[in-house]
């Protein structure tokens, strides 16, 4: 028997405890490290980088602002001009029946 | 992530599967080249770095064990994000088989052999093996893989 667990020492070779102390150090540092993980959360990868949003890009899009917001106010103005003009052609349409009036009534005398 | 078809061979194309995962490809591929270099010259298996992990793997299984581990870590990368639930605890298990050999291969040249330049590379890659359990677990979800 003794003979038996001689060789089987033997055959651990000279480090046995060291080996054994390296790798239950790396399982407790594998342990370690997936209890970690998993209460630890990725970020999540955002479509846009957001310093992609500074620079020029912004300022591009301030402009493009801008310009929506003076096109509204053109489309704004060119309403009210729509109105008037609607409220000249009605004068005009109501003058041109008074002329028209005025030259039937001078026909007949 | 998958390879396109069109651009599946491509070096771009290969970095960009793979993206931060290239050193858990480059340690799978050191394995491959060990399995390799032991099948041809199996008196390699002789080197002071493989003296300790004898005791656990004979000389026989050796390469055959660096042929399991490194395919397996290989088949996890390539199919990274296409397998949410086992793909990343693939990946950790390949790394922690990894880090178990790296860092026996390490103590081998410490105590056995003279000074060499394995020791800090050997350090480094158990290092290295050890981040990579983290980052492929850390918030994988299915989702979020690093």
């Amino acid at each position: 028997m003794e003979s038996i667990n001689g060789k089987a020492f033997e055959a651990l070779g000279p480090y046995p405890i060291v080996q054994a102390a390296v790798a239950l150090l790396i399982l407790s540092i594998a342990l370690l490290l997936v209890w970690r993980a998993s209460r630890d959360k990725a970020p999540a990868r955002e479509p846009v980088p957001q310093w992609l949003m500074m620079g020029p890009l912004h300022d591009m899009m301030m402009s493009v602002h801008e310009v929506a917001e003076e096109t509204r106010r053109t489309n704004d103005l060119l309403s009210d001009c729509k109105d008037v003009l609607g409220d000249v052609l009605r004068e005009l349409q109501h003058a041109r029946q008074t002329l028209e009036l005025i030259r039937n009534e001078s026909r007949m005398r | 992530m998958r390879l396109e078809a069109a651009d599946e061979m491509t070096l771009p194309a290969i970095l960009r599967h793979f993206e931060n995962r290239i050193s858990e490809v480059s340690a799978a591929l050191m394995m491959l080249g060990i399995a390799a270099l032991l099948i041809v010259a199996p008196a390699a298996a002789d080197a002071h770095s493989f003296d300790l992990i004898g005791v656990a793997i004979v000389d026989a299984w050796l390469a055959t064990t660096f042929i399991a581990v490194g395919t397996v870590r290989i088949i996890a990368l390539i199919a990274n994000g296409g397998w949410p639930v086992y793909g990343p605890w693939m990946r950790a298990g390949g790394a922690l088989l990894g880090a178990l050999i790296w860092s026996q291969m390490c103590l081998s040249l410490i105590v056995l052999g003279s000074p060499s330049p394995g020791i800090p590379i050997y350090a480094v890659l158990t290092a290295s093996e050890l981040i990579s359990i983290y980052r492929a677990l850390a918030g994988h979800h299915g989702k979020h893989q690093r």
